[in-house]
Parts: structure tokens; C-alpha cells; sequence
């Protein structure tokens, strides 16, 4: 893969966050945000959203009376003495 | 960050727990639900938002899961199994009235030069992002944007960025490709990273601008 343009970069964004570059490539990547202010600000804003994005949906709870619920009617079907 | 488990566990002992709660032992029982029942309700529950849904289809699940445990071979994950049947549940009993956003690239990614280098000035709002007093605003705009998402999106961000699974392990719950999946979390995350710019930088906007626009 090839880092040397913006657009190459950017493209690369995903596959720099899971870890799925060489070593050069991470360097280079790594490089380019160095010395490039729009791509920076790019990756960081691209990597706050996700952050944000997680912390947001990782709050979703569910119910508990729907957990209690699933339980018992599974409790019932299965025959198991609650 | 992952949502890690506290103690490495193997397939073969939830399929074996399986075998026992369905044969009526109520310890193997608990034990299988406390493993994997609020991860498995939270996924159903994120993709239809319904609480009576999500309780028919987790239902379904575990059902299907104790009905179908003699097929689970146990050299596979357990875990990504019963995810595979929550996933494609949920997905079928979703009824959705207008297909999801399809994300453009074009839309998402900032403009290039021929020569492939950026032609635009990107904001950097990333610090804003994380600004406690603007959390809840931006949260609900990362709401909007991932409840707007196409189902091929939003399962595998879903999965990946919010439920912690693995790249291999996303693409064995979806049947996919691990490129695939990594292109349609890309496109999510832009499509995220979008939905946050628009929100920040209307905000930057100075206050007389805002004012005519009423």
C-alpha cells in the first residue's frame, strides 16, 4: 500500500486503527499526519467520533425487567425449577 | 476498548452447558445466560430498539441456540455462533420503512487534487468532542447519524466499535469478508465523523450569521 498521498492516507484510516499496517506503511502513515495539518485533523476527528460514537451506544442498557423476562420464559420452556 | 470476559472460556464448555441446561440443570442454565444473555439482548436490542421486539426475538435465540446446540460443532466460537443467530433475528424482524443511508464516499471524504493531496482545510473539533458540556448534544446527534445508517453499516460498527468484536469475529457473525467489514466500518466511521462536523461547525458559526438564518 502505498502512503505517500493525502487521499492514499485517508483511505488508510481504518486499516491504521486495527493495527493491519506494516510497519513501513504505520510510518509512513504516521509521517504524513506529522507534516500534513488537514489529514491530521482528519484522523483526529475521524477517531473522536468513533470514541464518542462507542461511549454513546455503550451506555444503551437494556431493561432489566426484559433480561428477567427472557430468563424466566426460557425457565418455563426448558423445565428448569427457578 | 473492548468489553473484555474476566476468564478465558472455551466453546466446547458452553456447548457443554448448553447440553446440560437444556437436559433441566438449572446451574448450567444461569451459567449460559450469564455468559452471554446481556450482550446478545443488547445486540438485538440495538438494532430494533423495541423492547417487546427485542424480548420476542431474544427469545427465538435462546430457543433456537438450546434447539440447535447438537449442531454447534465447538471448533468455531460459541460466542460469535449465537451472535450469527441474534444478528440475522434481528435483522429479519426489523421492519424498516425506507432502506438506510448508503454512505458516499464522496459525501464523507474531503475533496483531492489530481495529484492526490488534500484541497480543502479540515477543521480539528476532536478536543470539542470530548468537551463534557456538549456531550450530550453530540451524543444525540451520533444517535441520529447511526440510527440513520444502512443495516450493512451500522451491524458491523455495532459489532466492532461498540460490542468490541474482532474484525474475524464481525465477519464470521455476518458471513462477510473481513475487507468487506472493514470497508463498511470505514464508511460508518465517516459517516459518523460527518454528522459530528456539520453539528461542530454550525457551532463555530459566528453568532451574527446564525442570526439571519433565524
Amino acid at each position: 500500500m502505498d502512503m505517500e498521498t493525502c487521499k492514499e492516507v485517508l483511505d488508510a484510516l481504518t486499516e491504521y486503527l486495527e493495527g493491519d499496517l506494516s510497519d513501513l506503511e504505520r510510518q509512513q502513515f504516521e509521517r504524513h499526519m506529522e507534516g500534513c495539518v488537514p489529514c491530521d485533523a482528519f484522523f483526529s476527528t475521524y477517531r473522536a467520533s468513533r470514541d464518542l460514537a462507542r461511549q454513546t451506544l455503550r451506555l444503551e442498557e437494556v431493561p432489566i425487567e426484559l433480561q428477567v423476562r427472557v430468563r424466566r420464559f426460557l425457565q418455563q420452556r426448558l423445565g428448569i425449577a427457578s | 476498548m473492548n468489553r473484555p470476559e474476566s476468564v478465558p472460556r472455551s466453546s466446547a464448555d458452553d456447548r457443554a452447558l448448553v447440553l446440560a441446561a437444556r437436559g433441566g440443570d438449572a446451574g448450567a442454565f444461569e451459567e449460559v445466560l450469564n455468559r452471554h444473555q446481556e450482550r446478545v439482548l443488547r445486540v438485538i436490542y440495538s438494532i430494533l430498539k423495541d423492547p417487546m421486539d427485542t424480548e420476542e426475538v431474544a427469545q427465538d435465540v435462546f430457543l433456537t441456540v438450546f434447539a440447535k446446540i447438537d449442531t454447534f460443532r465447538g471448533e468455531a466460537s460459541f460466542t460469535t455462533w449465537i451472535h450469527r443467530i441474534a444478528v440475522n433475528a434481528a435483522l429479519m424482524a426489523r421492519r424498516r420503512e425506507r432502506p438506510g443511508v448508503t454512505v458516499s464516499l464522496e459525501e464523507t471524504m474531503p475533496a483531492f487534487y489530481e495529484n492526490g493531496h488534500i484541497a480543502v482545510d479540515v477543521a480539528d473539533w476532536s478536543d470539542q468532542a470530548n468537551d463534557p458540556a456538549l456531550r450530550a448534544e453530540a451524543s444525540a446527534v451520533i444517535q441520529q447519524a447511526v440510527d440513520a445508517l444502512d443495516d450493512k453499516y451500522r451491524t458491523v460498527f455495532l459489532l466492532r466499535d461498540v460490542e468490541g468484536f474482532s474484525l474475524e469475529e464481525t465477519a464470521t457473525i455476518l458471513e462477510l469478508g473481513v475487507p468487506a467489514v472493514k470497508s463498511r466500518l470505514h464508511r460508518a466511521r465517516l459517516y459518523l465523523r460527518r454528522a459530528l462536523a456539520e453539528y461542530f461547525e454550525r457551532r463555530a458559526e459566528p453568532p451574527a450569521r446564525k442570526a439571519q438564518e433565524g
